[in-house]
């Protein structure tokens, strides 16, 4: 089965030949070349995800395709796993926003529990420490309380700022 | 009453080098300050913690504001730690090297932060706000109960997805375990008393220290000395505990405490409870604990940031004293503020010169950040 390859096409039509034990990191490739039983010649369109970005996948899991499976989830290991990132991963995820979030979204799509993870966590190392006013700035989030729901949390603080 | 909320600019930079957030002090000046972060394991021992201990004590209040130049603090800081610990000596210049080597690693990439232009705003896209919500809890996940409640208050959208899947009883069980938690609040309240409690918190950025206390527990050697007073005084908090305070460590090291005071009858804090955090370096008894306010209050003694003036736990540490005395003393200070030497000016001023405003202020901010009990009652009449 060794460099046994299929064919990917991302959302702008580039074609990439993948060897299936890399795309298989994918669960939602795997599921479906096993499910569906594809033909080896077919083309397997992913109409979420673009050259540029999936060639970053291709990247990351290339580099990960001999990691051993991830221990199952439980809170002891989350504990212990939060904000560590491989100094490889940490090159690798020195992008802009703009590509880390569609890898986000890329690697949710493909379930790539893996990525997901790493990608996730930078995130929340982004996030970490931060005020909500710093999350807005950092992020370009809109603050959309209404007025109404600030007035409501200014109300309840009022009692403790004018007695 | 202005401040007692949040703080418009840095109390020390007045918003020269960033935005404070609310918060008393600016990122940049905290990481000039309190260059190690409080619950810093990695050090051979509690060397500069003693020097900020010094920090809070009385050799920089004389001109009323803890906010002497940098230079001049880090010099005073090394000589009140030679002259106080001579067993200390051989290792200070190298510690104090090393330490100050950190914070300017810590100042640098802070300053290089504000220099280098931000390019994330070229786009206006907000990629954060467009992730679905599995995602949004995968993300979560990975951070701790502050950075949730920071996001909750960034977007409604986020606030209805956190509240509708976070545990906050659990939050403030670790963060503030001496408060007491009533069974049957419901999750709206619950996440009402972690806002109040994050909101009655002195100081955001040591706030997010005192979480991390899981890590790094295997690097500590705790000396059997150390081990066994804290043992025996652990024991004694526990049976017999001086009236109105309650003290429990949060690691297994007891590096780390949570403390809380009650304000002391016929005192303008009277009826208040406010939570104290400690920090026991591990050449303790040999080094005074950290004390540190993380409620906020208003005392000539106690700056914005919640340090305390103290000689007791800064130059006049002695091995005859206790957890609990140390806090029994930081009681007794709340009842008879000390004015000659102050860490708070405003409030210095007023207690000399015009009590009754002091008492009214000193009670408004007991109102307002110390009264747990009214938190937790929805309906406040005033």
């Amino acid at each position: 089965m060794a460099g046994h390859k299929i064919k990917l096409q991302s959302n702008d039509g580039d074609i990439f030949d993948v060897e299936v034990e890399i795309a298989k990191l994918s669960i939602t490739i795997k599921t479906m070349l096993e499910d569906l039983s594809m033909n080896e010649e077919e083309i397997i369109p992913l109409p979420n995800i673009n050259s540029a970005i999936f060639k970053k996948v291709i990247q990351w899991t290339t580099h990960h395709k001999d990691d051993p499976p991830l221990p199952p989830e439980d809170d002891e290991n989350r504990e212990k796993n939060t904000n560590d990132i491989s100094s490889w991963d940490q090159e690798f995820l020195k992008v802009d926003q703009g590509t880390l979030f569609e890898l986000i979204l890329a690697a949710n799509y493909l379930d790539i529990k893996g990525l997901l993870d790493v990608t996730c966590t930078s995130v929340a190392n982004m996030i970490k420490g931060k005020t909500s006013e710093e999350i807005r700035q950092t992020f370009n989030i809109k603050n959309d309380f209404t007025p109404q729901e600030e007035e409501q949390i200014k109300k309840e603080n009022e009692w403790c700022e004018n007695k | 009453m202005n401040n007692v909320d949040t703080f418009s600019q840095c109390f020390y930079c007045e918003g020269y080098y960033t935005r404070c957030f609310g918060d008393p002090i600016c990122r940049i000046c905290h990481a000039f300050i309190y260059p190690h972060g409080i619950d810093q394991q990695q050090e051979p021992n509690g060397c500069e913690d003693k020097g900020e201990a010094d920090d809070s004590g009385n050799e920089d209040t004389d001109d009323g504001y803890a906010c002497t130049s940098g230079t001049n603090k880090q010099t005073k800081k090394l000589l009140t730690t030679s002259m106080d610990s001579s067993i200390q000596t051989a290792n200070n210049s190298v510690i104090s090297l090393t330490s100050n080597n950190r914070r300017n690693d810590l100042l640098n990439e802070l300053l290089l932060e504000l220099t280098v232009p931000n390019v994330i705003w070229n786009d206006h896209t907000s990629y954060l706000s467009q992730l679905p919500p599995e995602v949004m809890l995968t993300i979560m996940k990975c951070m701790d109960d502050l950075s949730i409640y920071a996001l909750a208050k960034a977007s409604n959208r986020w606030n209805q997805l956190i509240n509708s899947t976070v545990d906050w009883k659990q939050f403030i069980r670790t963060r503030w375990p001496l408060f007491p938690l009533s069974n049957d609040d419901n999750s709206a309240n619950l996440s009402r008393i972690y806002d109040q409690l994050i909101r009655s918190s002195s100081c955001f950025i040591c706030l997010n220290d005192t979480g991390i206390r899981f890590e790094n527990n295997g690097q500590m050697q705790p000396t059997l000395w150390r081990h066994r007073r804290l043992q025996s005084e652990i024991r004694a908090l526990r049976d017999d505990p001086p009236d109105g305070i309650r003290a429990e460590p949060l690691d297994s090291s007891c590096c780390h405490w949570h403390a809380s005071i009650w304000g002391p009858s016929s005192s303008p804090y009277e009826g208040g409870i406010f939570y104290l955090y400690l920090h026991i370096p591990q050449s303790y008894p040999m080094i005074p604990p950290v004390v540190r306010f993380i409620t906020k209050i208003f005392h000539p003694n106690i700056n914005i940031h919640g340090d305390i003036g103290l000689d007791s736990f800064g130059s006049n540490w002695s091995l005859a004293l206790t957890i609990s005395k140390v806090l029994i003393s930081v009681q007794s200070l709340l009842s008879d503020p000390y004015s000659h030497i102050c860490m708070n000016r405003q409030a210095a001023d007023l207690y000399t010169n015009d009590r009754e405003q002091y008492e009214q202020k000193a009670r408004q901010w007991t109102w307002a950040y110390a009264m747990h009990d009214y938190i937790n009652g929805d309906e406040i009449e005033i």
